[in-house]
């Protein structure tokens, strides 16, 4: 139990009468690196919600390093950082304004926020957009300073939905290094991504979420199953096997 | 192409029908003023053949529906029913198609029924013989087509900027002060207008090239078919120069990209003046360097940026400023406004004013997000916005008492004024917060208008909202304001104001400590209400 960062037990979240979380369990190992893969709507965004204290689930326990989720979920989020695919932040802020009122507002030192801020916006390459509202930010631009905002405050774990969708390779790279230096840290990370390649690549465990529910979960080993990668197995797990195209003759028959 | 895009605009019609009761309530509403504009507008223009002043009506009349053209496609653009010619790029329309098919999805709406029926109660109330009749209908299909071209020549040929976030924030204003115009000419008018008055006003509308057609109209009903041949031929020259305009607008739509940010290179700054105090204290600055540098300091720090970069903020701000102006301008047009009343407009600013500290939660929107993932102390959060709401309204009472006693000679009773307007802010920012947290209504940032809301009648429940929080107000304000109306003399009064203050504070704390109770075990719910997704 010690060595287990984030422990799911059971969650479940129901809306309008539909399973969105079906009975989600997952055990992250403290200092990995853990990957939660899923079709699009599989429960992934929803399940870091309720792990991470903004959404309430209707059933089930999280723990996180050792503590319960529910019912102090603000207790647990001073140690963790979130990244949400959705997140909006305050718009008509500067990216360097932003990061002073989030460390402020999670009781940091103002002396130590401004340093880090400066250190993380030099980083993710945003330093020359620091008199730009975050409201004209790209959306790549938009991510790399939620992100910032996350990892501020030095969180031991981090739940990271999609934090690669629309970065460019030169700030992935950024993105990647601050990410291996938290882990060498000690620190936990749980990330999303619809990218296969991304998640075999970096990540020493993984669970394969679909219709709410974790079909698969462990090492990258153990999800490949007998496949030879794991978008094999990700499209063998979720069931879409390879569509027939024969009917879309058509396709590419314009002749206008 | 005509019927195809009329049935995609009778589609995008229907489609925003089918909602939750209180768009549906929204719509009915909107769907029998139109119904009443449509009939009032045949009825008036018919009814005008029984004035001597016939003629001006309709040309005043036409004025206005030239107007609401100029405006209404401006303060809709972007909504889901109007067609954006950039949505249609990426089809092999040609220029003509577009143009003919954007024109007949245009005169299929309520607009075009409101303009058509008022038109062809012009034709009625202007005819005579069967000849003038041919004419009248052939210059009121004119107008018609001239007011569609306008409005769609000018939301093309500004569409980039509308799009541009820089667009949009000006819009945002543009159309709330094109709002607050009746008003204020109200203090220019005489309070009575006469025939020669509206005599004055047609004889000025009648020379402005987009109401030509009307003219013409006016000439055959006055029995000059010289001037109205003319006034034909200068409407089809005004039609065709709209065309062409247009033409040229969408050429460009069709064939460059747009800027999609709208600043420099190396950004703008954000409203901040350079200086290395600013960059090494992005927050707060010179300006805010007072505040403490905790979770509460810097959300009032970021509010204070927010008052005016936030247009809806902004909108706030002024309107607040200038509502009590408007609702007393009988009184301040008619002979002033006596002493004591300068108490009661402050305390009036302050209700008014609150109007933005009932949905503290909900103008941040899915922003709040940020609060709740940092864990944050909601007290901090509470007070820091209240804090902000607060020296704000301050600055807003000063200008207003200072203004209505420079207007009544009334100097003594400003301090006191302002002091009792200050002591209700108390309980007010303090009811403000209750509702705030049991009623979080989500303002999405993208809205277009101040009167814009997130959802189909979410503008109805926060309206609601906010009177029912100045109701609770009110009844709060009774004894502070039977204290000022009592006590005689302004130094009399400035002693029970110094009281009255800390009451207000007292008042504050324990209305937000309520509030605290109320939301502590309920984050997660409040959170997810403001994360509902704008429609």
């Amino acid at each position: 139990m010690a060595d287990i960062a984030v422990q799911a037990t059971g969650l479940v979240k129901q809306y309008d009468g539909r399973w969105a979380v079906a009975g989600v369990d997952l055990r992250v190992p403290k200092g990995s690196l853990y990957g939660l893969v899923g079709p699009n709507g599989a429960g992934k965004t929803t399940s870091i919600r309720m792990m991470t204290g903004l959404l309430r689930p209707d059933g089930g326990q999280v723990l996180i390093g050792g503590l319960a989720v529910w019912p102090d979920p603000v207790a647990v989020k001073r140690r963790i950082g979130i990244l949400l695919e959705d997140d909006e932040l305050f718009g008509r802020l500067t990216a360097p304004e932003l990061l002073e009122f989030v460390g402020l507002l999670r009781g940091m030192p103002v002396d130590t926020v401004r340093q880090r801020a400066q250190e993380l916006l030099d980083v993710l390459g945003l330093a020359n957009d620091a008199a730009t509202l975050v409201v004209d930010f790209s959306h790549g631009m938009h991510k790399k300073v939620a992100l910032a905002a996350a990892l501020l405050h030095g969180p031991s774990v981090l739940f990271l939905d999609e934090p690669f969708e629309a970065v460019d390779p030169v700030s992935a790279r950024a993105i990647r290094s601050l990410l291996d230096q938290h882990r060498r840290a000690g620190g936990t990370i749980l990330m999303s991504s619809h990218v296969m390649e991304l998640v075999e690549a970096m990540c020493d465990e993984a669970a394969v979420i679909h219709q709410g529910r974790v079909v698969a979960s462990g090492t990258l080993d153990q999800v490949r199953g007998g496949d030879a990668t794991l978008e094999d197995a990700f499209v063998r797990l979720v069931g879409a096997g390879p569509s027939s195209t024969e009917d879309f003759e058509w396709l590419g028959s314009s002749s206008d | 192409m005509a019927r195809l895009f009329i049935r995609l605009r009778l589609r995008l019609l229907r489609h925003s029908i089918t909602g939750s009761g209180p768009q549906v309530l929204g719509l009915v509403v909107l769907a029998i003023f139109a119904g009443f504009a449509t009939v009032g507008g045949f009825i008036a223009m018919a009814a005008s053949r029984a004035s001597d002043d016939g003629p001006a009506i309709v040309m005043v009349i036409a004025a206005s529906l030239v107007l609401g053209w100029l405006t209404f496609p401006l303060v809709g653009f972007g909504s889901g029913t109007s067609l954006d010619p950039r949505s249609l790029v990426s089809l092999p329309l040609t220029r003509r198609q577009l143009m003919v098919g954007l024109t007949a999805a245009a005169l299929v709406g309520p607009g075009a029924a409101i303009t058509a029926a008022t038109m062809a109660g012009a034709v009625v109330g202007l005819a005579g013989g069967p000849g003038s009749t041919v004419a009248l209908v052939a210059a009121a299909v004119l107008q018609v087509l001239v007011c569609v071209t306008l409005a769609r020549a000018l939301t093309t040929f500004l569409g980039g900027a509308l799009r541009s976030r820089r667009g949009r924030d000006l819009r945002f204003l543009a159309v709330f002060l094109v709002v607050l115009l009746p008003q204020l000419v109200r203090f220019a008018l005489p309070g009575r207008l006469d025939g020669d008055d509206v005599r004055s006003f047609a004889d000025v509308a009648g020379v402005v090239p987009l109401l030509w057609p009307t003219r013409a109209m006016t000439a055959i009903g006055e029995d000059k078919p010289g001037a109205a041949l003319i006034m034909l031929i200068g409407s089809v020259v005004v039609l065709v120069a709209l065309l062409l305009w247009w033409q040229m607008s969408l050429d460009r739509v069709l064939t460059t990209a747009e800027s999609g940010g709208a600043t420099s290179p190396r950004g703008r700054r954000a409203g901040t003046p350079e200086g290395d105090d600013e960059d090494e204290d992005p927050l707060f600055g010179r300006l805010l360097g007072w505040l403490p540098r905790s979770a509460f300091g810097a959300v009032a720090a970021r509010e204070l940026r927010l008052t005016w970069r936030d247009p809806r903020r902004r909108i706030n701000l002024i309107s607040s400023i200038l509502l009590p102006f408007i609702l007393v301008g009988g009184f301040l047009t008619n002979g002033g406004i006596d002493h004591d009343g300068t108490v009661y407009l402050c305390v009036a600013v302050v209700a008014l004013a609150g109007g933005k500290a009932f949905n503290q939660l909900g103008i941040d929107g899915r922003a709040w997000s940020v609060h709740e993932a940092a864990g944050s102390d909601l007290r901090s959060d509470l007070d820091g916005k209240a804090l902000a709401v607060g020296l704000v309204q301050v600055l807003e009472i000063v200008i207003v008492a200072v203004v209505l006693a420079a207007l009544s000679h009334g100097w003594g009773e400003v301090l006191p004024a302002s002091l009792f307007a200050i002591a209700l802010s108390g309980p007010q920012l303090g009811i403000g917060n209750w509702c705030s947290v049991a009623a979080p209504i989500p303002v999405p940032p993208t809205i277009t208008n101040a009167w814009g809301s997130g959802s189909p009648g979410a503008g109805c429940l926060s309206g609601l909202l906010v009177l029912a929080g100045m109701a609770a107000m009110g009844v709060m304000a009774v004894p502070f304001v039977i204290a000022a109306v009592l006590v005689p003399g302004p130094v009399s009064r400035i002693g029970v104001a110094v009281i009255a203050v800390p009451c207000g504070l007292a008042l504050y704390r324990l209305l937000t400590n309520r509030a605290m109770a109320y939301a502590a075990p309920r984050r997660p719910e409040i959170l997810a209400k403001l994360m509902v997704r704008s429609t």
